[in-house]
């Protein structure tokens, strides 16, 4: 017996105890236990995607037909079964993970012992590049359907019933919490009830409402906090004082994003801005704020970790494609080479992150705007093999380009000749007012500080017990402050010259008087240098003149770096020649920890490699059959609590064709011919019928239930659970203390529990934690595609037991002191579910009332708000 | 399957409402890979909540050293460090641990950090060592309790790992580099993977500082993060009591408000499965608010078992309360007890200077409470049940930085295990003559995991979810050598 004819009869015996004794193989079990499991191993690189060794095992004719090595099922010599069961390592299938299970063997065996019985009409799988994702969105109807036609149609063709509208307040706390993430006041709810009575089924007050909610400034805070979610705003972070995480100031970002939804601004042009700002609008300073989109992605220690975010996670935001599995290999899934993924970083290669300075401030620590620019313009991006980056594949340096399955339309950036002030911000107009500024306080300052040190000296001077000691320390004080001055009084000066000649340089290189200009700046410059290095010099003697015993020859020695930092700058003085240190106006990103003259850097690259720019309008191109059908299914998700494409960041293979691909179609077609207005998008969304349908099963058709009783269909509202920031919001909004001011740097983190400014002001990074809204599924600065929505018992305790809710429901207590018990209940009522009490609740009410009071007459009506806070329909959308 | 169809599946044959009992872990995940679709992918199940197998053990304490200790002056004694005190590792027999090939496994996160080099002037041993128990282990004398012990522990003297940085404490709670993708942490994975085994206390616990990873979860989610807990019973967790004073009566006649006002609301919602969770949610916050302060108060404890940790003494005070802590935690049926020791950013053990000092200090904090819960759970017959971990980031360079110190070494360093069918009195793996390199039985920090996920009954390859390929070097493999 050969060895591996004994092996094989090993396997059949344990065929024959884990089949069913005599179990005659049918078609029917191929589908169920085979092709599952080559599906699972073998069609990654035997399928349609790949066709390694030209073998494709997705049908069992092509696994007859072979590929190099001939029919691989063949029951005499069955090649399928000798590559799953050798010990060779390096012939073994699958290649990758674990060898298959003596279980799998055995019923692979056993199938093809049985002659390989398979369906007659089996297909092989889909043609990746025909993905339906990967097509462009066709819209539905002629004229076009509506969402609520082509709900209805799918309703009417599964027999569905839908549930009939809730009350008007189910509506108007919906749309409320939807679009500004803010509850309706008491008075709003009853307010409205009225109106729909009056209109009597009308829906005027409808879209008057969702009008005016979507022109409220608070449209823009709710709306901002979903996109800071799913384009992972961070604010820097890093350990102690080192950043190495984002960028400080991020938070002009944040209100770019809030501006621009106000605004309705595309969202075409929001890519192109977060993208590209700096190549198509290098001189619109509100539009580089929108680039802290790839500012966030910094990362000091490591550029490869760093640009891998960078590709990740622009493809997954705006297009649904994975790309983290294609650093290391072709993806199993998806028509996506690991060239494409260099390709794709090849793009971002260039670029690098700095402060440009903010009108009015001078100190980056204080503000800066936080912008991307491209630096490393000649850079090459090499492939790394296996995702190793230490074995850069330096054969070839791979262009810039766009996955080769989604290239519809040519990717051919063109390189963008940048303004003066991009590659100089010292030549912002501003920039130059503030120094001077600055100036001006720094030397009132110095002249203090003289003023003060003469009048020690002198009193040291007028006192009896002065020693020497003193005296000198006294001298040398006033000599310190004295060169300071000097400093401060040459700035003024060095601050103009330096300016002017710095200006014609880049304005008018051609002009005659440059040369002059150039002079008079180094002169300046010389003047104003060797102020400071006196200043040194002196305060190096005043070190050196207190210092400790262990420390003195290390002072000295700094009094000797300073003599000679002066000796150079006299030089320097005498014949000032054409050299000039240009005004320190930006702050570059460090290049790593080693990197130390980052804020020496001001002279930036003069073009950009138009690369990025070119990759935004790629993806925000009505053309590209994935931009805005992901942006569609964002919206979708959080108005409706159930998403169209269940995975919203991945529309690749593993994502099926949806059920309501025609909704999400029409949508996006309609989406971009408005000019991709996401106010135009809530509009249709929240004005359907759908959206105003019950979410209770409640009376539902049998037949309904039965037939979808997870409502796939959309045959009623989906209740969700709100956001942890919406809850926390919710809760000052209903006892009036929310400060509804807008904008700005965020909150200082130690008085975030305190703040009533709202919770997207707070900061926000991955070393942050702010425990009120880390207990309701707070998002994750890494990863946030989507909100999870769990229930813990954390949420109760803290509904419960929170200074917040205990202030809040104080607050409306004491509001409401003058109203009888049953019109508290009311409002009480109103004002944090957005609708009246029933009967029921109204007497469970009042009997808990009477309960609280025997306890503590003081805390009974506190209670019975703290009781509605921690109802679930307050944390709930019904 | 449609999505939803298979979350109520799941929520139903798993027992929705048990789920949430074991805390914390709530429904979340059901919902998040129903709704991501990921669960019809392929023949994916989600866990039953049961072990796989038959189990050996039920629950983890989990204690983890921050800074990484010395494995040189610990549980890997190296008297060759002392015999070739001062002199260069070339200088050396051993200069071969310097080849390129052997030292290529580390991946730097800060290049030319002032921490994290390689240090190759050999320092000698800062402290005494003998051998303990009938394995004759031998172990540094700043540890003598726990040597004491060595006839109950495992000693794997084999492991390494890549970071060269603190951030090694992120890769050993969870496999991973931390430059790389940030994967679930054991714990989150024991608690995706094992239903809870009580009803008023969250099932994964953490005390002490954490820096690197605040996070456990991850892509589980949150509800698998673990829950912080403080050993002071006035304020265990957050929102554990009213932050604004409230007699228990009156809260207890508020939440039975809520309940009321909830089950009302049931009837106009029938079928809405948050809506009963939520209900559920209140009655464990409630019974959490009792128990968890209760399990902090060590009243009930006697004079002796308080001895034992070391309860009695200033030094070793913190520490052993927090691990009395644990020993109740593990009696009510929290299932990964995590503790972490040594404060600062980079662990107070990190010792880049005065090692001695500092070692000595700290292991006199915890050598005495890990010694005594290790007692303690013996005698009461838990130990037979609970893993006991004791581990660190990485080991010490053979090397001295500076004049007194060591720097961070991810080549060879040590950690143990006790209880839980570990079998007692074994030494396992070897460095070489310098403690530089592992020589014998390599273990990567996953081999851990691998190890106790086995005990539980678990297999990580089983609980993978779609849509998160994990590699193979995350799965690890059992130490089979030191099982019972």
């Amino acid at each position: 017996m050969t060895p591996r004819a004994s092996s094989a009869s090993v396997l059949r015996v344990c065929a024959a105890l884990l089949l069913p004794a005599n179990a005659a193989w049918a078609e029917a079990d191929y589908a169920k236990e085979i092709k599952p499991l080559l599906k699972e191993r073998c069609y990654s690189c035997h399928g349609a995607l790949k066709q390694k060794a030209g073998l494709r095992l997705d049908t069992v004719k092509l696994m007859h037909q072979g590929g190099d090595s001939g029919d691989i099922i063949d029951p005499a010599a069955a090649l399928l079964l000798e590559r799953v069961t050798t010990t060779d390592k390096d012939e073994r299938m699958p290649p990758e993970g674990a060898a298959l299970s003596a279980e799998e063997i055995a019923k692979l065996k056993k199938w093809i012992a049985a002659g390989s019985p398979a369906p007659p009409d089996e297909m092989p799988e889909e043609d990746p590049h025909k993905h339906w994702a990967y097509q462009a969105p066709q819209a539905s109807g002629d004229p076009r359907s509506s969402l609520d036609a082509l709900i209805a149609a799918r309703l009417r063709e599964r027999g569905l019933q839908p549930q009939p509208a809730a009350a008007p307040e189910v509506w108007l706390r919906r749309v409320y919490l939807d679009l500004t993430g803010l509850p309706p006041t008491a008075e709003e709810v009853t307010g409205f009830i009225a109106e729909t009575q009056r209109a009597s089924g009308a829906n005027e007050p409808y879209e008057k409402r969702t009008d005016r909610l979507l022109a409220s400034p608070a449209y823009g805070e709710r709306w901002g906090r979903h996109f800071m979610d799913i384009w992972r705003y961070s604010d820097w972070y890093g350990l102690g004082d080192q950043l190495r995480r984002s960028q400080k100031h991020l938070w002009h970002w944040r209100d770019w994003i809030v501006e621009s939804l106000n605004a309705d601004k595309g969202y075409d042009r929001m890519i192109v801005e977060m993208l590209a700002a700096d190549e198509a609008a290098p001189e619109d300073r509100a539009a580089l704020r929108a680039t802290g989109f790839l500012s966030r992605n910094y990362y000091l220690f490591n550029r490869t970790t760093w640009l891998d975010e960078v590709v990740e996670h622009t493809s997954r935001a705006f297009l649904g494609v994975t790309m983290q599995c294609v650093k290391c290999h072709d993806h199993k899934y998806d028509p996506i080479a690991q060239t494409d993924y260099y390709r794709m970083r090849a793009i971002f290669e260039p670029y690098h992150v700095r402060l440009d300075p903010w009108p009015g401030e001078t100190n980056f620590e204080k503000n800066g705007l936080p912008r991307v620019f491209d630096l490393h313009l000649d850079r090459p991006t090499y492939l790394h093999r296996r995702g190793d980056e230490k074995e850069e594949d330096k054969s070839r340096a791979l262009p810039p380009g766009v996955p080769e399955v989604l290239a519809f339309a040519e990717f051919s950036p063109q390189p963008v000749a940048l303004p003066a002030t991009a590659s100089l911000p010292a030549l912002l107009p501003f920039v130059i007012d503030d120094q001077l500024r600055a100036a001006a306080a720094e030397s009132a300052t110095a002249k203090t500080a003289l003023d003060q040190a003469r009048q020690k000296l002198e009193a040291l001077w007028n006192a009896e017990q002065s020693s020497e000691v003193n005296l000198e320390q006294g001298e040398i004080a006033v000599a310190v402050a004295t060169h300071a001055l000097s400093a401060a009084k040459a700035k003024p000066l060095m601050l103009r010259a330096v300016f002017a000649a710095d200006r014609a340089r880049l304005s008018q290189p051609e002009s005659p008087e440059l040369p002059a200009l150039i002079a008079a700046a180094a002169k300046a410059d010389a003047a104003f240098q060797i102020a400071r290095a006196e200043t040194d010099l002196a305060k190096a003697r005043q070190a050196a003149l207190t210092a400790a015993k262990d420390k003195a020859a290390d002072a000295k020695k700094k009094v000797q770096t300073a003599e000679q930092a002066r000796a150079t700058a006299k030089k320097k003085v005498a014949n000032p020649g054409d050299q000039y240190t240009s005004i320190r106006a930006s702050l570059k990103a460090q290049d790593g920890p080693e990197d130390k003259s980052n804020s020496d850097f001001q002279h930036y690259p003069t073009t950009s490699t138009g690369r990025r720019l070119a990759l935004a309008q790629w993806i925000a191109n009505n053309r590209h059959p994935l931009t805005a059908r992901v942006l569609v299914n964002h919206v979708w998700t959080r108005h409706f609590g159930n998403s169209l494409v269940p995975d919203v960041s991945d529309f690749g293979l593993r994502s099926p064709r949806p059920l309501h691909q025609d909704i999400l179609d029409t949508l996006a077609v309609e989406f971009m011919e408005r000019g991709w207005s996401l106010k135009h998008l809530h509009r249709v969304m929240v004005l359907s019928q759908l959206y105003r349908r019950s979410s209770s099963n409640a009376g539902a058709a049998a037949e309904t239930l039965t037939a979808d009783p997870d409502n796939a269909c959309y045959w009623r509202m989906n209740p969700r659970r709100l956001e942890s920031q919406a809850v926390r919001d919710s809760l000052l909004h209903a006892a009036g203390r929310l400060d509804l001011r807008r904008g700005g740097p965020t909150v200082d983190p130690r008085k975030e529990e305190s703040s009533p400014r709202r919770a997207l002001y707070f900061t926000q990074s991955a070393d942050i934690e702010h425990q009120f809204l880390a207990a309701f599924d707070n998002s994750n600065v890494l990863d946030c595609y989507r909100r999870q929505e769990s229930i813990m018992p954390q949420q109760a305790l803290a509904l419960a037991n929170s200074k917040l809710t205990r202030e809040c429901a104080d607050t409306i207590a004491k509001r409401t002191e003058p109203l009888p018990d049953a019109q508290f209940i009311e409002h009480a009522f109103l004002a944090l579910l957005s609708r009246a009490p029933t009967a029921n609740e109204r007497a469970a009410c009042i009997e808990s009332l009477a309960e609280f009071r025997q306890l503590n007459a003081a805390h009974a009506r506190t209670l019975v708000l703290q009781a509605l806070m921690n109802h679930n329909d307050f944390v709930t959308l019904r | 399957m449609n999505p939803d169809t298979f979350a109520r599946q799941f929520l139903t044959r798993r027992g929705f409402l048990d789920r949430l009992g074991t805390g914390l872990a709530g429904i979340a995940l059901q919902a998040m890979f129903a709704r991501e679709g990921r669960a019809s992918e392929s023949a994916w199940k989600p866990p039953t909540g049961q072990p796989l197998f038959p189990p050996k053990a039920k629950r983890v304490i989990w204690l983890f050293m921050r800074g990484g200790v010395s494995h040189m002056e610990s549980f890997d004694p190296k008297p060759m460090l002392t015999k070739y005190a001062g002199k260069s590792i070339d200088e050396t027999p051993y200069k071969g641990v310097l080849s390129p090939e052997k030292l290529k496994n580390v991946r730097v996160v800060v290049v030319n950090d002032a921490n994290g080099q390689q240090r190759n002037v050999i320092y000698p041993l800062q402290v005494g060592s003998k051998s303990y128990g009938q394995c004759g282990a031998e172990i540094s004398d700043w540890f003598p309790h726990i040597g004491a012990r060595a006839d109950d522990i495992a000693f794997i003297r084999s492991m390494w790992t890549t970071d060269n940085n603190h951030g090694a404490q992120v890769q050993f709670h969870s496999g991973r580099h931390m430059l790389d993708t940030h994967e679930p942490t054991l714990g989150a994975w024991v608690t995706f993977g094992l239903s809870s085994m009580t009803d008023n206390l969250p099932t994964f616990v953490n005390m002490g500082p954490r820096f690197f990873d605040t996070r456990d979860g991850h892509y589980l989610g949150p509800a698998f993060d673990a829950v912080n807990l403080r050993v002071d019973p006035k304020n265990p967790l957050a929102f554990a009591a009213p932050e604004i004073p409230l007699d228990r009566a009156e809260q207890a006649a508020e939440f039975a408000l809520v309940h009321k006002l909830n089950r009302l609301a049931a009837n106009q919602y029938p079928g809405d499965q948050a809506l009963l969770a939520r209900i559920q949610s209140y009655q464990l916050a409630f019974h959490m608010q009792t128990a968890v302060p209760e399990t902090m108060n060590l009243d009930t404890e006697s004079a002796e078992t308080k001895r034992l940790y070391g309860l009695d003494e200033k030094v070793t005070e913190p520490f052993a309360r927090q691990l009395l802590v644990a020993r109740r935690l593990a009696e009510r049926g929290v299932r990964f007890i995590q503790i972490q020791h040594g404060d600062g950013a980079a662990g107070a053990w990190d010792s880049h200077s005065k090692l001695k000092d500092n070692h000595s200090k700290l292991a006199a904090q915890v050598d005495k409470p890990i010694a005594g819960l290790l007692t303690d759970l013996k005698q009461r017959g838990l130990l037979d049940d609970t893993i006991v971990l004791f581990a660190t980031e990485f080991g010490r360079t053979p090397g001295s930085q500076g004049a007194d110190g060591r720097d961070h070494h991810p080549y060879g360093f040590s950690v143990w295990m006790a209880g839980g069918g570990i079998k007692g009195g074994t030494i396992h793996g070897a460095t070489d003559e310098l403690g530089f390199h592992v020589v014998e039985h390599p273990h990567y920090v996953t081999d851990v995991h691998a190890t106790i996920l086995h005990q539980l009954g678990l297999d990580s390859r089983r609980l993978e979810v779609p849509g998160r390929k994990r590699l193979e070097r995350d799965h690890g493999s059992v130490i089979q050598e030191i099982l019972s």
